[in-house]
């Protein structure tokens, strides 16, 4: 496995490679050579098997400034500077965090392979394509994220034909033509800007340089728009336009000699190339005018004529009037009526002298205007030109052609308000008929059973096409097509007619005379898909009825009916949970698939768990099937202390475990509950038992578990028949293409097309070419089927408290159990004999260790770790393995006993279901752009957490500790508060972190271990929650089922005589237990959760 | 010298007929040590005259019998008035440098930025008379071989048809020396260019270039926006990931598509060639982008599929 970076050398691509294997068995100490590169001929075996043959890349070799740590962590490695890591192999092999490290730069030599700019751009544009595939040769490192964007920006600037042919002056005097992107405009320079401002350290540090990005960035992008424009221009033998031209006299010829062909050289006969250079710098010098003219600038203003009331207005006469706006405030316009207007009385010469003035800008800016616009050269002919009267035909043509180039030249153009509306466009409405009330679950029965109606029930429909806001008949239209004019008045409203747009809406109409479909084709016609041509776009959908509900959303509360709360349901829906769970009966009543994405921390399960009880409470005794509720094994112990908290009448059957029922008797058993709680592993395992039930409906929490469309895991989800679907997740679905598709298909099948159709139609276009009318389309196509809050709604902040505490209730897993239950038979057995000091000591060793457990077992078997953040080999390890050797354990292998890197079995989160639980709760957040604080007592389990998000979710946390010098922390906290995105994670230790900072770019605070005491875990609440604290803070309080954290929990919660001992006293008082007491405080109570997946 | 003071001078039949407003040699050294752009012409003029043309020829310079000196590249033409009723037309013809000769010469002079700055003053530098052989040319820059001959330098003809060099020559050669003094880049004009196209190629050359290297197209304002950028060593701790703003990049709408929109800004080529520029280059951008799309909508080799 290889990282692959890129930087850009003299005029080429050098491809090169950090080696994961060798960088594991190496000591990394480095300079001048690079201790852990690959040779180029494992990169290009690394890639062939993606990108095809390398043939044209050359071996080479450069010299980077790369970060090394001259303060080590372990021993043995000397006092020579250590290389370290890219940040995406620190992730990949679990490097251990050091904050005390000194970092230097140093020259680092490194192998590579070249690419020539033209298959660098196919090479780079390969790799884009592949991210984000699995891959178990090479991963991209950091930095080849910004290069593609270099490489897209390259692209486009030749598709929207902002390319200049220039001319180049190279060193050795010799003259060249050169395609190369045209950045001086505003939005190119912008995105230039954006460009230069995010290189990675990475891509500038070349050795010998001043890590300037400009120099790198011009050179790319001149060699790759050249290489791409020069390609095709030889392909296509454009060389043959200049031949028969002597190059030597005629300069077009001999500058066009380099432009057109493969050598890019300019010779020019006797005169000086450097006339060529002059006179092409003029040329395109012309493009930046209006950047380097100070003063006025021209400005148009297009006037309607005055129109009889009958007046369609094809053959009427517009003005486009002149006059000058200072570009700083360009609402101040001086007409050019009253410039030649001689004024009288006695301030005539100091205004005249003024108005002369002007009225020479004016000149020189119609002079301007008409290199691009040559028919104003005729408005010039007037000695007071102040406008220039228009045809229909030709001020169409003025707003349609002209004004964005003017508009891109420095020129303003002032044009009337309908123009460019879609509303004064030709445009379709479609009308759908529904009745009122919906049809209810299981009265219309379609030919596939019980899943009847939903997305194929049955609409009635029509089209109307309109002109601007009136609606036309096919007669009225074919009067205007044979008319051919393309701007008409309708009704007092112009209407911007083009020809090809009436042809499409004819073909249209007379093709679609309306009748019935079903629901799911009037919504995907409705937003331009299987609908009219594009020429015809369509300006709105009105409905009647329910479809017209569907189509509002909650968004249109007078059309949308509200459900109450349920009677029984123990707690209080806030307003804006009261609409989803509305919205989930009405979707959930027509058999319609619902995606609940609501931010983390709206309470997604408790509208859920409302949903189920109002069905239960409307239908009474009569038998409904069951619902499904599939769920990652971490959460499990949660929705049970969910459902038993808020619907306690509903009746709960958990599907799990060694024992679990199977075929006929778990159907049984199944119909016999309203809910059936499992795990995603179990539904692939139990697939034929699951299916076998008739579900009332499945609901799959933290649905992003289906996103990749071939899993196994997904086609069991997708194989089970219901009568309706409910996913919900907390990850912003609508901008994540691939987990949008692969959920909605889920929940709506068959809505959003093929997985390969959906690729081609949307995340093409919204992902490449960003496209906004398709992602537009989109987000209107699936709006009816996803409901996503944010915390920052408006509507939302209104009902949130501003802090906002829930506990996770956290499975152990098997090993977990294996090894809490060991260290508490051995500590009972042992305290039983002992006594005094010796007694306290057992139980507080035995206490740490169990808390060990609770976290992650290789927190308590020292894997890796140790205070001084070497590895360790301890005892325990080998005692792990003898005991698992029988037992169907995940084969871990210990890999490294490399100093500064973790073995790769202590970075496995689902060894723990706290780290498992706290990954997944990390990436939905992450996912939404929001902050976390995670505390933990251990710093041994920070340097795990730290390893652990860097590997899981890429991610490069922040980690503070007791060892953190001083300096170090302002820093850490800094750069936090920054909150610019790039560090969202803060792992802190609970006594070094929980008192005294500043915090508050944190809207989320995970307590990863519980303290006895809950004002200590307040007081590190409040880093996040306090003044300068604008949104609500979600504080998750981590706690394993069954176990010793669990018990404590409950004695502080419910406050019990014995919680006011504990609070403030630490581990002591249990040290004072009796044996009975501490077996009664420490073992651990089964629950039927135990176990991984 | 008023016009008065002309008239009131004796008259002397055997003197040349007199010149109202003609160039009068009243140089304050005289003829001796003058500086080294005029010296060698006129100290080689001296020699090959006979000793009456010289004293004959002094008298005229002083006394202004030089009616014009005209430089043009290349060429200085002269009129002097002699005792004959029609004045007598002289000719320098001058070698010439070459136009790849001359591209030496202003690469050359370019190469350093105290020439520039001399010649702004007027000024030649004594270094430039040595650079010319240095550069492998064999005309020097100041001439010193004036005659009849054609290997000459300046080759010099007059209408009286006596022998080269003549009195009418020595007269102006008085005026051209004095001039040569006073304004030295005048040089570069006898060695075939115009003194303004000199200083504007060496200005156009050393403002457009820096080290050598020139571009027609001009460098956009984020390229020296040094705000913009983090220096390598506060990187550190983030060296790989790229900054911020590439969200912004990304999250940027794509301004929508004008065809040929930078083109018809552009306007008509100002390469003053026959060749019908614009419609080429609507063809090749139209071409151009074609392919871009193909390049951006790549179908690359699929991935290993676990399906």
């Amino acid at each position: 496995m290889l990282v692959v970076h890129a930087n850009w050398f003299d005029g080429c691509l050098h491809l090169w490679g950090e080696s994961l294997t060798v960088a594991i068995e190496a000591r990394w100490v480095a300079p001048p050579t690079h201790p852990f590169t690959a040779s180029p001929n494992e990169i290009r075996h690394a890639l062939e098997a993606s990108v095809g043959s390398l043939n044209g890349a050359k071996e080479s070799q450069i010299d980077l400034l790369l970060p090394h740590s001259s303060a080590p962590i372990g021993n043995g490695v000397g006092n020579r500077p250590i290389t370290l890591p890219s940040s995406r192999l620190a992730g990949l092999i679990g490097q251990l965090s050091n904050d005390e490290e000194l970092r230097t730069l140093e020259p680092t030599r490194i192998p590579t392979l070249k690419f020539a700019p033209n298959s660098a751009l196919q090479l780079l544009i390969d790799l884009r394509n592949l991210e984000g595939t699995q891959n178990d040769r090479f991963v991209t490192g950091h930095s080849m994220h910004w290069w593609f964007a270099l490489t897209q920006f390259a692209i486009d600037s030749v598709i929207d034909q902002r390319v200049i042919p220039t001319v180049l002056q190279r060193r050795d005097g010799s003259y060249a033509g050169q395609w190369r992107p045209w950045l001086n405009d505003d939005d190119a320079n912008m995105q230039l800007a954006d460009l230069l401002a995010s290189m990675p350290a990475a891509a500038r540090a070349i050795d010998g340089t001043d890590g300037n990005p400009w120099p790198i960035v011009d050179s790319f992008l001149g060699k790759t728009v050249d290489a791409i424009v020069r390609s095709v221009l030889v392909t296509e033998n454009f060389s043959e336009s200049i031949e028969g031209f002597d190059q030597a006299t005629d300069f077009h010829a001999a500058w066009l000699s380099g432009l057109l062909g493969e050598r890019d050289e300019i010779k020019v006969g006797r005169r000086s190339p450097f006339d060529v250079l002059r006179d092409t710098r003029g040329w395109i010098g012309v493009l930046d005018e209006a950047r380097v003219t100070t003063g006025m600038r021209l400005r148009f203003e297009v006037r309607e004529p005055d129109l009889e009331s009958n007046d369609d207005g094809i053959d009427s006469t517009w003005h486009v009037g002149f006059g000058l706006v200072d570009p700083e405030s360009p609402d101040t316009v001086i007409d050019a009526r009253s410039l030649f207007h001689r004024p009288t009385g006695k301030r005539a010469s100091a205004s005249s002298a003024r108005n002369e003035e002007l009225s020479e800008m004016l000149l020189k800016e119609l002079a301007r205007a008409s290199r691009i616009w040559p028919e104003l050269d005729d408005a010039l002919e007037d000695e007071t030109p102040s406008g220039i009267d228009l045809d229909t035909r030709h001020v169409y043509q003025f707003m349609r052609d002209l004004r964005p180039i003017l508009l891109e030249a420095g020129f303003f153009v002032e044009v009337p308000e309908w123009w460019g509306e879609s509303a004064s466009r030709i445009n379709a409405n479609l009308l759908i008929d529904s009745p009122d009330e919906p049809p209810r679950m299981g009265e219309a029965s379609g030919s596939n059973g019980s899943f009847g109606i939903g997305l194929q029930s049955l609409v009635g429909y029509r089209w109307q096409v309109a002109l601007g806001s009136q609606n036309v008949s096919i007669e009225m239209l074919e009067k205007l097509a044979q008319r051919g004019a393309p701007l008409v008045c309708v009704g007092g409203q112009w209407v911007d007619l083009r020809p090809e747009d009436i042809d499409s809406a004819l073909k249209f109409l007379k093709s679609h005379p309306g009748g019935t479909m079903t629901l799911v084709e009037a919504l995907r016609m409705a937003n331009g898909i299987d609908g009219p041509p594009e020429a015809l776009p369509v300006s709105g959908v009105r409905a009647t009825g329910w479809v017209k509900q569907l189509l509002s959303g909650t968004g249109a509360s007078e059309s949308f009916q509200m459900t109450e709360a349920p009677e029984l349901f123990r707690g209080t829906l806030r307003p804006y949970q009261l609409s989803g769970l509305s919205w989930l009966v009405f979707l959930d009543r027509l058999g319609l698939g619902a995606c609940l994405a609501d931010d983390m921390g709206l309470g997604k399960t408790i509208q859920l768990i409302a949903l189920l009880q109002h069905e239960r409470s409307k239908i009474g005794t009569a038998r409904i099937g069951p619902s499904l509720l599939v769920t990652p094994m971490s959460v499990m112990g949660n929705w049970k202390r969910e459902l038993a908290r808020f619907a306690p009448e509903l009746k709960v059957h958990i599907q799990h475990g060694l024992e679990r029922p199977a075929g006929e008797r778990f159907t049984q058993i199944a119909e016999e509950h309203d809910v059936v709680l499992t795990t995603y592993a179990i539904v692939v395992r139990d697939k034929e038992t699951l299916q076998a039930v008739p579900w009332r409906r499945v609901v799959l929490d933290e649905a992003q578990y289906i996103k990749n469309p071939p899993t196994k895991q997904t086609v069991a989800i997708r194989s089970i028949e219901t009568q309706s679907r409910i996913a919900l997740t907390g990850t912003p679905v609508e901008n994540r293409l691939a987990e949008l598709w692969s959920i909605l298909e889920f929940c709506c099948p068959g809505y959003l097309g093929t997985n390969q159709d959906f690729r081609r139609r949307f995340a093409a276009p919204i992902e490449r070419n960003r496209d906004p009318q398709t992602s537009e389309r989109l987000r209107s196509l699936v709006r009816p089927f996803i409901l996503r809050r944010l915390k920052t709604d408006l509507t939302v902040i209104a009902d949130l408290p501003p802090l906002v505490e829930s506990r996770q209730n956290i499975a152990l897993t098997d090993e977990q159990v294996r090894l809490y239950d060991e260290v508490v038979a051995d500590m009972l057995k042992k305290v039983d004999q002992s006594e005094g000091i010796r007694r306290r000591g057992l139980v507080l060793s035995a206490l740490v260790k169990l808390k060990q457990i609770c976290n992650h077992p290789a927190h308590y078997l020292g894997e890796g770790l140790s205070d001084s953040g070497s590895k360790s080999h301890s005892g325990k390890k080998r005692l792990l393995e003898e005991k698992t050797r029988d037992v169907d354990e995940p084969e871990v292998e210990s890999n490294s006993s490399h100093p500064l890197i973790l073995p790769s079995t202590a970075l496995i989160p689902g060894r723990s279901g706290k780290t498992q639980r706290l990954m997944e709760m990390l990436e939905e957040l992450l996912a939404a752009g929001d902050c976390a604080l995670i505390f933990t007592q251990y710093r041994q389990m920070g340097h795990l957490l730290v390893a652990m998000i860097r590997q899981i979710l890429d991610v490069e946390p922040l980690f503070l500790h007791g060892g953190t010098p001083q300096a170090k922390r302002d820093d850490l906290v800094e750069r936090f508060q920054k909150g610019d995105g790039t560090t969202p994670i803060f792992v802190l230790s609970l006594k070094a972190g929980g008192v005294g900072l500043n915090l508050t770019a944190a809207n989320h605070v995970f307590h990863f271990d519980r303290w006895w005491n809950p004002a200590v875990e307040n007081q590190a609440t409040d880093r996040a929650f306090r003044i300068g604290q604008t949104r609500t803070v979600n504080v998750h309080k981590f706690i394993c089922t069954g176990s010793l954290e669990e018990r404590i929990d409950q004695m502080i919660e419910q406050k019990t005589e014995l919680a006011t001992n504990i609070i403030g006293a630490g581990d002591a008082w249990l040290t004072e237990l009796s044996t009975g007491q501490l077996r009664d405080m420490l073992s651990l109570r089964r629950t039927g959760l135990e176990g991984g997946e | 010298m008023t016009q008065w003071q002309e008239q009131n001078r004796p008259r002397q039949p055997e003197n040349p007929r007199r010149v109202i407003g003609g160039f009068k040699f009243k140089r304050k050294g005289g003829i001796e040590n003058f500086l080294w752009t005029a010296e060698p012409l006129f100290h080689a003029t001296l020699i090959a005259a006979e000793t009456d043309a010289v004293e004959e020829g002094h008298s005229y310079a002083i006394s202004g019998q030089t009616v014009t000196v005209i430089a043009t590249p290349g060429k200085v033409t002269s009129t002097v008035q002699g005792r004959s009723s029609r004045p007598y037309q002289l000719e320098l013809s001058f070698s010439i440098w070459t136009p790849e000769e001359w591209d030496k010469v202003i690469a050359a002079l370019c190469a350093e930025a105290i020439f520039a700055a001399r010649f702004l003053v007027g000024e030649m530098p004594t270094a430039v008379g040595d650079l010319i052989p240095a550069l492998g040319i064999r005309t020097p820059l100041v001439p010193m071989k004036p005659g009849s001959k054609a290997n000459c330098d300046p080759v010099v003809t007059c209408t009286c048809g006596g022998a080269q060099p003549c009195k009418h020559t020595v007269s102006m050669m008085h005026i051209l020396a004095e001039r040569l003094e006073e304004e030295p880049l005048l040089l570069f004009q006898l060695r075939g260019m115009p003194v303004a196209r000199v200083l504007e190629r060496i200005h156009e050359k050393r403002t457009l270039s820096t080290r050598g290297e020139n571009q027609a197209h001009p460098v956009p304002a984020a390229a020296g926006d040094h705000a913009l950028v983090t220096p390598i060593e506060n990187l550190l701790h983030d060296f790989w990931r790229p900054g911020r703003r590439l969200h912004d990049l990304e999250s940027r709408p794509v301004p929508t598509h004008t065809p040929h929109a930078l083109l018809r800004r552009l306007g008509a080529s100002p390469l003053g060639g026959r060749f019908p520029l614009v419609g080429l280059f609507a063809t090749i951008y139209d071409t151009a982008r074609a392919h871009g799309i193909t390049l951006r909508d790549r179908e690359s080799p699929t991935p290993p599929s676990d399906e």
